[in-house]
């Protein structure tokens, strides 16, 4: 059986018939068509079609076929939804009825040999290649500063002022954007822009390595701008102390030459990927979840974007944010310094970059996966066909305004931690259920609670008596929330909900308890 | 000879299976992604609402649709989105 997609949804075996096939012709080359964007053409191949369809339009020709008549390299063509280069290119056998779409590359250079590493290195920010565009020449400072750069064939004086000249924006000051702003500041990217509104919490250092113990309470990007000041002087950062919202995101990245996505919640990550694909800018992706990450570079001028990945965001819930799941502390930085190597390379025009390829990382087994990732030509804001022309917002889900997914009306009462203690402390008190995971557990429960983490709350729920008055707690209330809900909707009638969970207790009745 | 396809699971695929990896048997013949995903949720139920939003990788190539037909040999991998950083 073939690697890839040779035996994905087509059949084995074909007949050399001649088929009928649509050809979708994308706007840059509809000039060559007579602004035909549906063209017909016969053949029993994919080259054949295509081949048919040059005889009809001359002018077509010389942007689909190389000198030697074989099917450009940068040229992409899908078979119905399949890239042809994972079936049998050319020669891939075509059916009456199939529709062939050539998906636009962009003007000048070729990307797509960029991406497969097999040209010349093409670069892919743009920056301009003329001396006044990179600015002076390099200081004798920064002669010795960058000294390992310019001994770099692949960097020199010339790169190193390119880096000087480049503008790089970091959305998200967290896990991922604390180690790429320390290694993109190190290696003399002229401006560094900043997107975050947090303050540094000591839960932050087991992970964020941009701050230190005495920046607790600061705001983040207070405390990044004097960190990395202090690491290369020379380095404009740019604070934007605001969350991104469709009103301010394609203002807030326009300035910038890349875009380095290290956000934590998914509104945030649709809205950095709409934005650079509507403004044409690299987008340096990075995620991670618990041991695992995965990183790209989506760039729709040249391949796929985030929604070409994952067309829409999760629905509420089920995706635990960080807070609730946890993280490998050293995973941000291998996949945020993933990202900066990506930048570097991508303000460079150097390398083959990540663009139409996704590396998922697993710490665990040690172990570097790479998918190749393709440009989905129906994808609603880089596709042939855009439909979505702005920004979105999502309702914030992951962390903060996350609290309610449950409908009105049947919702679970809450008890106040006060309440609560007081409840346990009289006759007949209520069965206190800790729906969180064991690991939390261990961190510190409420006196006489039961575990039964949520997932397998429904399985267990025979252990609970009707009569009895319950009471779940979670870490901030939204899971037991869920778990009271599930327990109502099967008939419990005394069910209520620790409002604001295991936290709140910590804070109003019990300041001895460790949180986390 | 091997009979059967290797799932490879990701992220919160992987909690709700309790494993990274799984050899799931298809008919000699082959199947389809539908099919081995069905036959899935029935083992693991908690995977059901998962699988909406991932992306499914065949032979490190992703897969568009469910339609896609596997055989004995293939590797599948289940890819649902996270958003830490």
């Amino acid at each position: 059986m073939g690697k890839g997609g040779s035996n994905i949804d087509r059949p084995k075996e074909e007949g050399p018939t001649m088929s009928k096939v649509q050809v979708k012709v994308p706007t840059p080359l509809r000039s060559f068509t007579g602004g035909t964007s549906i063209a017909e053409a016969e053949g029993s191949t994919v080259g054949e079609v295509l081949r048919a369809l040059v005889t009809e339009y001359h002018a077509l020709e010389k942007h689909l076929f190389g000198a030697g008549g074989q099917l450009r390299n940068f040229v992409t063509v899908y078979l119905n939804d399949e890239d042809v280069r994972y079936l049998r290119r050319d020669a891939t056998p075509v059916r009456s009825g199939d529709v062939l779409s050539i998906v636009p590359s962009i003007a000048g250079g070729s990307p797509a040999e960029a991406v497969r590493g097999a040209g010349r290195p093409v670069p892919l920010v743009g920056l301009a290649e003329g001396d006044e565009e990179l600015g002076p020449p390099l200081t004798r400072d920064q002669m010795r500063r960058y000294s390992r750069h310019l001994l770099l064939p692949e960097v020199g004086v010339r790169g190193q002022r390119k880096l000087r000249a480049s503008k790089v924006l970091l959305v998200g000051a967290g896990g991922l954007g604390a180690p790429a702003a320390l290694y993109l500041a190190g290696a003399g990217v002229g401006e560094i822009g900043l997107v975050d509104f947090d303050r540094v919490e000591v839960s932050n250092l087991q992970r964020q390595v941009l701050y230190g113990t005495h920046d607790i309470g600061r705001p983040k990007l207070e405390a990044a701008r004097d960190r990395l000041n202090d690491l290369n002087p020379d380095v404009v950062v740019r604070i934007h102390e605001q969350h991104l919202t469709s009103e301010n995101a394609l203002d807030i990245l326009r300035p910038y030459d890349v875009i380095l996505d290290g956000t934590d919640n998914f509104p945030t990550r649709y809205l950095v990927n709409d934005a650079t694909v509507l403004l044409g800018k690299p987008n340096v992706y990075g995620s991670i979840y618990r041991f695992e990450g995965q990183a790209s570079v989506f760039d729709a001028r040249r391949g796929p974007c985030y929604r070409c990945l994952y067309p829409e965001p999760p629905p509420p819930g089920l995706v635990p944010s960080c807070a609730e799941g946890g993280v490998l502390g050293v995973l941000p930085g291998l996949v945020g310094t993933i990202q900066a190597t990506e930048t570097v390379k991508l303000l460079l025009g150097i390398g083959e970059s990540l663009i139409g390829r996704l590396v998922l990382f697993d710490a665990l087994a040690l172990r570097f996966r790479e998918l190749r990732l393709r440009k989905n030509p129906d994808c609603v804001i880089c596709g042939t066909h855009p439909t979505q022309t702005g920004l979105i917002d999502y309702p914030a889900f992951c962390g903060v305004a996350a609290e309610d997914t449950t409908p009105a009306g049947a919702k679970p009462p809450q008890m106040t931690p006060e309440a609560l203690a007081a409840r346990l402390a009289a006759e007949d008190p209520p069965m206190v259920i800790d729906v969180r995971n064991p690991s939390e557990w261990e961190i510190a429960h409420l006196p006489g609670a039961t575990l039964i983490p949520l997932p397998d709350l429904p399985q267990r729920v025979t252990e609970l008596a009707r009569a009895r008055e319950l009471v779940l707690y979670c870490h901030t209330g939204r899971r037991s929330a869920q778990g009271a809900q599930l327990l109502v909707e099967l008939g419990f009638t005394h069910v209520s909900n620790l409002a604001g969970g295991i936290e709140a207790w910590a804070q109003k009745v019990d300041p001895t308890m460790p949180r986390y | 000879m091997t009979r059967s396809v290797r799932v490879l699971l990701f992220a919160t695929a992987r909690e709700a299976v309790g494993a990274a990896s799984v050899d799931w048997e298809v008919p000699a013949s082959g199947s389809t992604v539908r099919a081995l995903l069905a036959g899935l949720v029935e083992e693991h139920p908690q995977l059901e609402p998962i699988l909406k939003g991932s992306r499914l990788a065949c032979n490190g190539v992703y897969v568009r649709g469910r339609r896609a037909r596997i055989g004995p040999g293939d590797e599948i991998a289940i890819h649902p989105p996270y958003s830490g950083g």
